[in-house]
């Protein structure tokens, strides 16, 4: 059993968790104890049209990072040409702060496939293809292990509940790099070869994996599909604000008394979720800044904690929802390091490909490594600027330059007077307190 | 393999060049093609053309590195940012945009102007500028663009990355780490056009580099093309590095007579001798694109054929 360092139990916002933590949820007995693939049952006898309009109008928005409505997502599925198609699910969580899909799929196995396999009927596939990353070791055995006792009972296989609709799943473990979560990449990457990011248009829905249409969601995303079916979409409107539906679950990881995945409903504020679903700062420390989405998203300082997890109010504040991992640094972090180390992370996994992307974010690390090391100057600071922005708007291929421009621009943005006393005097305040505190 | 439903320009054919000016006598835009507007100017297109062959009938330059018209657009070098409406506000590639009836495309906005020159400092950043000695000095892309598209002074004080060079990648052609400006022009030129699964890409991020695959020579037949497809000064013939300037050369148009095909190759001379610098000239615009031909022609015996040849025969060699 997963230790359960986050939410489980009955909540009303618990759509999700609700069962994580019951005896035996990861087999398929016991997830057919608590009511396990009736919703399959149920979603095969329906019309596939009747599914994508039903998750259409739960307001489902994808929860890999990009918030895009899910049926419509859906509904961009060309009509079947006789030709396969397939669905794609993203499982490589490698967003720095992010581990709800691997909560998920550490609890419930079982509900991450039935989601697939709705999903699949949805858009008429026959194919899914779960695309895990490589150092999820434990998850993927117990996926192999849920997805072996669903041929067993024959859910899988060429009749699934007697429907005369054949439905497969098949396992690709990734090999380390965080740009397989792009989901372009990650085709690439599933059809064998280096990668690297696809330029769009063709969208996937119309080329995907080998050319053909193709379906891709978030692990999440997924796993919410079988509730929105059983419950309606109705009642999942209930939760969460007009344009975001829903529950999401937030990772919380960082400088917090109590880290862990925690199923919220959309529109609570950060305070909720940091200070008291979290714990808040341990003694004597106070926030200084978090991340609300994973470390793609611009930071926001301590004072902007009042802001609501929607994607709305985030994109208000200057930053975004992205994947739902907050991440939390107190006033012992110094936001020049945190920077650096950030920064290292994109230019390391920048995949190549497109040129902004692979020099500048390098650029960037060195400018940052000049100035930690006490031999910056205000003309560094002026480029460092001037690389973030070159990394901006469309300049990159794909999202991964985006980001490393974002962790520049926001931390200078929000930290100006921490970025000067390094370039210019050369000093760093948060180490001389640090040094204080330990004497 | 090419969308068989997109107009196939990469692999067919010569780049469209029904250009014509509007009102021109006898022409709708329904039956001509797609009418776009390029910085006010007008341009009538056939139906999928790429913006940056579309700027080219303009004669407006849109620079590019990894595009190339018979291979499949890729968008990786970034170079040929524009700005087009009605469309998303941030500057597209226009080597990766088909043309659509009513495109207003701008190359010359400041966001496109500082795109374009931001991406130009990025490939200098690492750029050995060892352009003396460099065989492609003088006929340069990076050059060109530089001067034209570039900033005018240079910011970058940072120490450059180094790799070990040159690699013989065979025994004709060398490769310099350093100068490549990772346009994937040669790995795609193998995986499209030869075939052939020789060359590749090894490591990621900026300490990306082409290299031949499980470190074995080229042995291809059409390996040569890949130093005239090469931007950059990154591939370069080891037969004839460091032999010549480009501008003390003449060229002259020519027929290959190493096989039966008699593909068209430019002959060079320099000097009133004869020099062999180019290989096949499919790559070039306006020339039969068979990716066959000159399959025999190696640069050694074209070298030693060329000493020997009197300065009085220098055009038949």
């Amino acid at each position: 059993m997963a230790e359960l360092r986050g939410s489980h139990g009955k909540a009303r916002h618990h759509l999700l968790t609700q069962h994580f933590g019951a005896a035996g949820l990861a087999t398929l007995k016991g997830y057919q104890k608590l009511g396990g693939y009736d919703t399959l049952e149920k979603a095969l006898a329906m019309e596939p049209k009747a599914l994508v309009d039903e998750v259409k109008a739960s307001g489902l928005r994808g929860r890999g990072g990009a918030g895009f409505a899910t049926g419509v997502k859906w509904g961009f599925m060309p009509p079947p040409d006789g030709g396969p198609r397939y669905v794609v699910v993203n499982a490589d969580e490698s967003e720095p702060g992010t581990s709800k899909d691997r909560y998920i799929i550490e609890n419930s196995p079982h509900m991450v496939l039935e989601g697939i396999l709705i999903a699949a009927f949805a858009v008429q596939s026959h194919q899914a293809w779960i695309y895990i990353r490589g150092e999820y070791d434990r998850p993927y055995r117990m996926l192999m292990d849920a997805i072996g006792e669903l041929r067993e009972a024959k859910i899988l296989g060429p009749k699934p509940f007697g429907k005369d609709y054949p439905l497969d799943i098949q396992m690709y473990r990734g090999h380390g790099a965080y740009i397989c979560g792009e989901e372009t990449a990650l085709l690439e990457s599933l059809e064998g070869k280096r990668a690297q990011p696809r330029s769009r248009p063709p969208y996937p829905a119309v080329k995907g994996a080998w050319a053909r249409p193709t379906l891709l969601n978030n692990i999440e995303t997924l796993a919410t599909v079988p509730w929105i079916i059983k419950h309606g979409a109705a009642e999942y409107t209930k939760f969460g604000t007009e344009k975001n539906r829903g529950t999401r679950l937030l990772s919380v990881s960082g400088n917090v008394r109590k880290p862990g995945v925690y199923e919220i409903e959309i529109g609570v504020p950060f305070t909720h979720v940091i200070m008291e679903l979290a714990g808040g700062p341990f003694e004597g420390r106070q926030i200084k800044a978090f991340w609300p989405g994973g470390s793609s998203a611009k930071v926001l300082p301590a004072s902007r904690m009042d802001v609501t997890t929607d994607a709305e109010a985030l994109a208000a504040a200057d930053s975004m929802a992205g994947s739902g991992g907050c991440m939390v640094a107190d006033n012992s972090a110094c936001m020049v390091e945190t920077t650096y180390r950030l920064l290292k992370f994109y230019a390391y996994e920048s995949c190549g490909k497109c040129t902004p992307c692979r020099v500048g974010g390098n650029w960037a690390v060195r400018t940052v490594a000049k100035i930690l090391a006490g031999e910056g100057s205000r003309l560094d600071l002026q480029i460092l600027d001037k690389i973030q922005a070159g990394l901006q708007d469309g300049r990159c291929l794909c999202g991964l330059g985006d980001s490393a421009g974002w962790v520049v621009q926001s931390a200078m943005n929000h930290f100006p007077e921490e970025f000067e006393e390094h370039a210019v005097r050369h000093t760093c305040s948060v180490k001389r307190e640090r040094a204080a505190a330990s004497a | 393999m090419p969308d068989q439903t997109a107009p196939d320009l990469g692999r067919r054919g010569n780049p469209p060049q029904t250009a014509k000016q509007p009102g021109a006598p006898g022409e709708s835009p329904d039956s001509t093609g797609i009418t776009l507007s390029i910085d006010g100017r007008t341009v009538t297109v056939p139906k999928g053309t790429l913006l940056v062959e579309a700027a080219k009938l303009l004669s407006i330059e849109v620079p590019v590195f990894c595009y190339h018209h018979k291979l499949n657009p890729v968008g990786a070098c970034r170079l040929c940012l524009v700005e087009i409406s009605p469309g998303p506000p941030k500057p597209q590639t226009a080597c990766t945009t088909p043309v659509a009836e009513g495109m207003v495309v701008r190359t010359n906005t400041a966001g496109a102007v500082a795109a374009r020159a931001d991406i130009l400092e990025y490939e200098l950043l690492n750029h050995p500028l060892d352009c003396p000695v460099c065989d492609k000095g003088g006929e340069c892309p990076l050059q060109d663009y530089t001067f034209r598209h570039g900033y005018p002074t240079s910011r970058i004080d940072a120490p450059r990355l180094h790799f070990e060079k040159p690699i013989p990648l065979s025994d004709k052609i060398a490769l310099d780490r350093e100068r490549c400006v990772l346009c994937y022009r040669c790995t795609r030129y193998y995986d499209e056009i030869a075939w052939e699964q020789e060359l590749t890409t090894d490591q990621r991020g900026v300490q990306s580099y082409i290299t031949n695959q499980f470190d074995r020579p080229l042995q291809s037949i059409f390996s040569g093309n890949i130093i005239d497809l090469c931007p950059v000064g990154a591939l370069t013939s080891r037969v004839w590095r460091f032999e010549s300037r480009p501008w003390d050369m003449d060229h002259t148009a020519s027929v290959c007579s190493k096989c039966a095909v008699g593909s068209t190759t430019p002959r060079s001379t320099r000097r009133s001798a004869c020099a062999h610098r180019g290989w096949v000239a499919s790559t070039r615009p306006g020339t039969m694109p068979w990716k066959g031909c000159c399959t025999t022609c190696a640069a050694r015996s074209w070298a030693s054929r060329c000493a020997r040849t009197s300065p009085t025969k220098r055009r038949s060699c």
